[in-house]
């Protein structure tokens, strides 16, 4: 039998229509399949195979012929298959109706939202972003290239009507318990973050929701806010938010150090908010009689956690390990170090820009030095940024990495291809990589790290120490327990948090040069 | 964001969107001239803009400065123009090139690049028009191909209304981006990842007029 579909004017991505016919030549009792538009020579073409039917002479130019010979009975199961494939094709075209094209037509479907995430070029963001505020709306910004003048103009615009402009280059914020961007699927609670670092927050919020508290709000601000050309007016802002809110007990503030009058002006609203505060400005000081200090990410999430549960605080550092338990830390330090057959350097591999940045300070305090492309002492600039000079901390988010490429959490090639260079470098003694879990990064973070370790082991035939921290709540859409056992079972020592990966790769480190 | 210069002739007027496929979408303006936007670097028609930021917007406005999405404002002076108009055949094509072509296609469209085969050795160029897959026929690319590399063709295009706006440029030495590239520097590469498989029906044709390859 012969039968054919005619879809009028209809236009398919040549992909589409290729894959469909495809699936349609597999399919049993298929003798023959064409797809193709209802041109005359296409025609003709059916004609010469005996496949001309009526229907297909009918079809006009931009029309798309659909004709399949074959034994009686296929035709529903040719349907189904067609249905599937091209009507993927069609509920995309639905979808694109659907989803809007504008803001307006967004408003349209939703009249009720009161925020808007942008995500479009930095030339055209900031004018979309001066519309949304125009509208009452709160704005999330996740493009960067925003220039400052505008960032500055949309800011003071929004801080007029009481509106939040969260960014640009803002990629992580949590509000009212939806994880926008860049999020991870963090438990509610008493806890309300502000953050002028992305993979900061996501660490916080993460170890936060892990330890059983949770997270009230978490607003973002974009790294700039902060320095002194805005002068902090929506972290400021946002701390103000969180002092009036009755869901949040605890205020926890995450940045880069901020400019000083950025510092002074947070701490003085801090204190004067009602709320408990703990502040960490990676690598940054505070000075503050009321306010705690985190002395790293953990540490400050770790200390909000207690003081959310009415806990009394000593003055001191603290780690996760201390409410979780289990681990004999020092027994593996000596392990390790024993393993280890060469090198005496530590490289760091990073998707997540503050936690290279954390990684350099601590590393710094122990070591004297980290070489970097973008280091924290700008004699320490690595020269070439794809050959490490002792120890080495690497930010493969940074834009000279990702130039014509995804971002280091959702695309690993150059990071894997890094590690196993690192891995075969005979200076090289520890590597430390981050895993990054939640929405929008990687699907199987660790497998990818898991296939490097494999390759560079196999390559080099030595043991070297790998260490990763997992960023991630146990609810992640990863699978936290099971992107961990791949990467124990592949030989990498994890940890659940940053800084105790580091410090753990800095007492192995000691004991190897003692 | 590169941009034919093209468009320039479009100035005061329209497009609206009508089709769109994962990284292209088609505009129309009213004289029935297609314009495409495409997301991808260089992939750029003879009326067309590559590396847009602002794909699928439902209308542009070609203005006096620039273009008009529902995204915003586009600059000229902030885009990089390009002149469709082919102007030397610089590229050497060898049998190696040849070979390569022939073999993808072999491997990618068997019974149509069979077909095509065919009717080239016949010489029936007019029944290349519209034939095969593709939201630009493979015969039309193939064809499309042999024009703009000297071949004289007379006969009708009949063919879907895309692919059609594409035989008339190719017969005014108009080419997408790519194909420039290729004939004018011999740089390949853009002109293979162009369409599925469009760019490789392009330089099968060019390679066909060029040095005679079936």
């Amino acid at each position: 039998m012969i039968f054919t579909i005619i879809k009028e004017n209809a236009y398919y991505d040549s992909v589409t229509l290729m894959l469909a016919t495809d699936e349609v030549k597999a399919i049993k009792g298929v003798e023959e399949a064409l797809v193709g538009m209802g041109t005359d020579t296409n025609k003709e073409l059916l004609k010469d195979l005996g496949m001309l039917t009526e229907e297909a002479m009918k079809a006009s130019d931009n029309d798309l012929m659909i004709v399949v010979k074959g034994d009686e009975g296929i035709k529903e199961e040719v349907l189904r298959v067609l249905d599937e494939f091209l009507k993927g094709g069609a509920e995309e075209k639905e979808s694109m109706e659907e989803s809007a094209t504008s803001l307006e037509s967004a408003l349209k479907m939703l009249p009720d939202a009161n925020l808007v995430l942008i995500s479009i070029a930095g030339d055209y963001a900031g004018r979309e972003a001066m519309k949304a505020l125009e509208k009452g709306l709160h704005v999330m910004l996740f493009s960067d290239n925003v220039p400052l003048e505008e960032e500055i103009k949309l800011k003071k615009y929004a801080l007029d009507r009481g509106l939040l402009v969260m960014g640009p280059d803002c990629g992580t914020a949590i509000i009212n318990g939806a994880a926008l961007a860049f999020a991870n699927v963090v438990r509610r609670g008493k806890i309300g973050i502000v953050a002028a670092s992305g993979t900061g927050a996501q660490e916080v919020s993460s170890i936060i929701s892990n330890l059983g508290e949770g997270v009230s709000q978490l607003i973002g601000t974009g790294g700039r806010d902060v320095k002194e050309d805005v002068g902090g007016m929506m972290f400021l802002e946002g701390i103000r938010w969180l002092s009036e809110d009755e869901d949040t007990d605890v205020v926890l503030l995450v940045s880069k150090p901020p400019a000083p009058p950025v510092v002074e002006k947070a701490v003085q609203l801090l204190e004067k908010s009602g709320k408990k505060g703990v502040v960490h400005f990676i690598g940054g000081e505070v000075k503050s009689g009321s306010v705690v200090v985190g002395k790293t990410l953990e540490d400050a999430a770790v200390k909000a956690v207690l003081l959310a549960r009415g806990e009394h605080l000593e003055d001191r550092e603290y780690s996760y390990y201390e409410i979780v338990g289990g681990r004999d830390i020092a027994a593996m330090v000596k392990e390790e170090a024993k393993k280890i057959d060469e090198g005496r350097f530590i490289r760091g591999l990073y998707s997540g820009g503050t936690l290279a940045d954390e990684a350099m300070v601590l590393i710094t305090k122990e070591t004297g030095r980290v070489w970097s492309p973008s280091p924290i002492d700008p004699s320490f600039k690595l020269e070439n940024i794809n050959e490490s000079r002792e120890h080495t901390v690497v930010d493969m988010g940074e834009d000279e990495f990702t130039r014509g490429r995804p971002h280091p959490m959702i695309d690993f090639t150059m990071r894997k291809e890094r590690l196993i260079k690192e891995y075969l470098d005979p200076e090289t003694a520890i590597i430390i990589v981050d895993v990054v879990l939640g929405y929008g990064s990687h699907p199987d973070p660790a497998s990818e790290i898991a296939e490097a370790v494999s390759k560079a082991r196999k390559e080099s035939g030595k043991y070297k120490l790998i260490v990763a921290n997992i960023l991630g709540t146990k609810e992640d859409p990863q699978g936290y327990e099971k992107q961990w056992r791949v990467l124990e079972e592949s030989g990498v020592v994890v940890f659940p948090s940053h800084a105790s990966a580091v410090k753990f790769a800095l007492e192995v480190w000691k004991e190897l040069v003692s | 964001m590169l941009v034919s210069k093209l468009l320039l002739y479009k100035k005061g007027l329209r497009a609206d969107l009508f089709f769109e496929t994962s990284n292209v979408s088609f505009y129309k303006f009213a004289d029935g001239d297609i314009l495409t936007v495409s997301v991808k670097p260089g992939m750029a028609s003879p009326l067309g803009i590559a590396e847009a930021p602002f794909k699928t917007s439902k209308w542009l406005l070609i203005e006096e400065d620039g273009i008009v999405s529902e995204w915003g404002h586009s600059n000229w002076t902030d885009m990089s123009m390009f002149d469709p108009k082919l102007l030397s055949i610089n590229v050497k094509i060898t049998e190696d090139h040849c070979q390569r072509y022939r073999k993808l296609l072999q491997e990618r469209e068997p019974f149509f690049f069979e077909k095509i085969l065919g009717l080239l050795n016949e010489e029936k160029y007019q029944d290349l028009v519209g034939l095969g897959p593709g939201l630009t026929p493979l015969g039309d690319d193939v064809l499309s191909g042999m024009i703009v590399a000297g071949f004289d063709f007379s006969g009708d295009f009949h063919t879907s209304e895309i692919s059609l706006q594409q035989l008339r440029h190719a017969k005014e030495k108009l080419v997408p981006y790519p194909v420039k590239l290729f004939l004018e520097s011999g740089n390949e590469e853009p002109l293979l990842e162009m369409g599925n498989t469009s760019g490789l029906g392009w330089a099968f044709g060019i390679a066909h007029r060029l040095e005679g390859c079936v």
